[in-house]
């Protein structure tokens, strides 16, 4: 599906190059990230900050991301949004990308988004810290990411002077972020453990070894869909090399737990799992009006059906599109105007009929 | 009877049917459940502390003379006011980043530290960069996709290093 020509990001921008679906696991996992938090050692935290101060964080920042030119994830149309200038639907719709915190959203006023690589590079400004480093990359692909944020970062540390302390390492506006500033993390579909009932033992154990999980769209959100946000809890002691290689160990693990539960499903409930996503199929297919709810459940047992084989193939770019475009504020973009609940649960089903057509071209 | 192995929730027509089957397939209506999320925030690490290193009168009269704020100030909102409030309350920072990172000794990439220097791949895989950039510009798609190519297989070449070593480490 085609970015609308008046898209705050640009047509071509965008900021949706994850949803290609390309890189290993992309069945299992949406994307990977990872962001740096920094802030500028001149200017005082958001707690006390001036707005005044704010405009020069940005203009620090734009300045030195004109400098970011033919590093990895910086390539392409470039883009920078003051989230001051957009109207608040597509405030929205950056979250719905991932591409903006709802913290951003809040203090909208100040922050802005820059954007290059087709969102593979975002510099978030003036969110909870002065600067988010963020590498969003498709499918589970930690190295790339790190390569990104973490050139990223050296080219603007040689430029802007980061607030730095010689035992706490960077530092940041949250002390739970302080250290590397460093979150990895991957957006991973875990159906066949929640389906065994396996989950919480997954995520017990995560707890137990630095790592936590949140719900899709991050911080505070509940989880939907069975999709998973895992990540590093703690940003100090453990360089970032092993922060990272932390997470990339354990996501291993639980990739492979996920295809266990889901060779257990085969053996033990084959019938039972086939009626189930064929009917999710038959719904996502032919419904004529949808909850956001009900749509995420019928998907994630699309994807489980699709992965396990027991569907036609569908491709995981398809299927990436419908979590994108099946958004409200996505729906309310195609659409040129606010809608009801009602209109939306139309528009959506639309939406998703007219995604699942193109797969078939 | 075989244990439950398989338990799912099925919504049709806004009808919720939930199912727990054993190895034998054995079917069972009961009651949907789903992971739920629990996360610790800032707060409760604040409030666990407990009081000792919060009533010090030094710390809670101080103020950071860099912005003004106090560590109670700090209490309230988990959010320090600027980066010299590290400084200003650096024991009481000390102790709480130790209970919230299990370390208070940064161990990462260092504020001087450049990553290292552009290796000879990495300096190729600049160049091609560019090269993909003016061609693209340029309108030779051909040219653009021969370097896309290129430039996808030495990105994929080097997939692994880091994540690897850090792996070794652990």
């Amino acid at each position: 599906m085609r970015l609308p020509d008046d898209d705050p990001l640009g047509p071509v921008a965008g900021g949706i190059a994850w949803i290609t679906g390309e890189g290993p696991h992309s069945d299992i996992i949406l994307s990977t990230r990872i962001r740096l938090a920094r802030n500028l050692e001149r200017f005082p935290f958001r707690e006390t900050i001036t707005s005044a101060q704010q405009e020069l964080v940005t203009e620090d920042v734009v300045g030195a991301f004109a400098e970011l030119e033919d590093l990895p994830g910086s390539e392409g149309a470039r883009q920078l949004v003051r989230l001051a200038d957009l109207p608040e639907a597509e405030t929205t719709l950056l979250l719905e990308r991932h591409l903006v915190s709802r913290e951003m959203i809040k203090f909208r006023a100040a922050s802005a988004l820059m954007i290059s690589g087709g969102g593979r590079l975002a510099l978030l400004v003036n969110e909870e810290d002065h600067l988010r480093i963020q590498a969003l990359t498709p499918g589970f692909q930690l190295e790339t990411a790190w390569q990104i944020a973490s050139r990223a970062e050296e080219v603007l540390r040689r430029r802007v002077k980061f607030a730095y302390h010689h035992r706490f390492g960077f530092l940041t506006s949250c002390p739970t972020n302080t250290g590397t500033g460093l979150r990895a993390s991957v957006l991973i579909h875990l159906p066949g453990l929640v389906l065994t009932r396996e989950i919480h033992k997954v995520l017990q154990g995560l707890a137990q070894i630095g790592l936590t999980f949140r719900g899709l769209y991050g911080e505070g959100s509940d989880v939907i869909g069975n999709y998973f946000q895992i990540s590093n809890q703690t940003t100090l002691g453990k360089s970032e090399e092993e922060l990272v290689g932390h997470l990339a160990q354990i996501t291993r693990q639980v990739i492979e737990y996920e295809e266990n539960a889901r060779q257990v499903l085969a053996r033990d409930a084959l019938d039972e799992i086939e009626d189930k996503v064929w009917r999710a199929y038959g719904l996502l297919r032919y419904a004529r009006s949808i909850s956001f709810d009900e749509m995420m459940n019928l998907l994630s047992a699309v994807r489980l059906g699709v992965s396990m084989k027991l569907l036609p193939e569908i491709r995981v770019s398809t299927l990436n599109e419908l979590l994108l475009w099946t958004q409200t504020a996505h729906l309310e973009k195609r659409a040129g105007r606010s809608l009801v609940k009602r209109e939306r649960e139309i528009e959506r089903a639309r939406t998703i009929r007219e995604i699942l057509e193109s797969d078939d071209e | 009877m075989a244990k439950a192995t398989v338990h799912f929730t099925q919504i049709v027509n806004d009808e919720t049917e939930t199912y727990h089957l054993c190895q034998t397939c054995a079917q069972k209506r009961g009651l949907k459940t789903g992971p739920t999320e629990t996360q610790a925030p800032l707060s409760d690490f604040l409030s666990e502390m407990g009081a000792p290193i919060f009533t010090k009168a030094t710390s809670a009269n101080v103020s950071c003379p860099r912005c003004g704020c106090t560590f109670r100030q700090f209490r309230k909102t988990g959010r320090l006011g600027c980066a010299h409030c590290y400084s200003t309350f650096e024991q009481e920072m000390s102790t709480l980043l130790r209970k919230i990172h299990g370390s208070n000794e940064h161990v990462g990439i260092t504020q001087e530290e450049a990553i290292g220097p552009l290796s000879e791949e990495e300096a190729h895989l600049l160049t091609l960069r560019r090269q993909l950039r003016q061609a693209v510009e340029r309108e030779e798609y051909e040219r653009a996709a021969e370097l896309r190519d290129a430039i996808t297989q030495l990105e994929d070449e080097r997939r692994g290093a880091v994540v690897q070593r850090g792996e070794e480490r652990l």
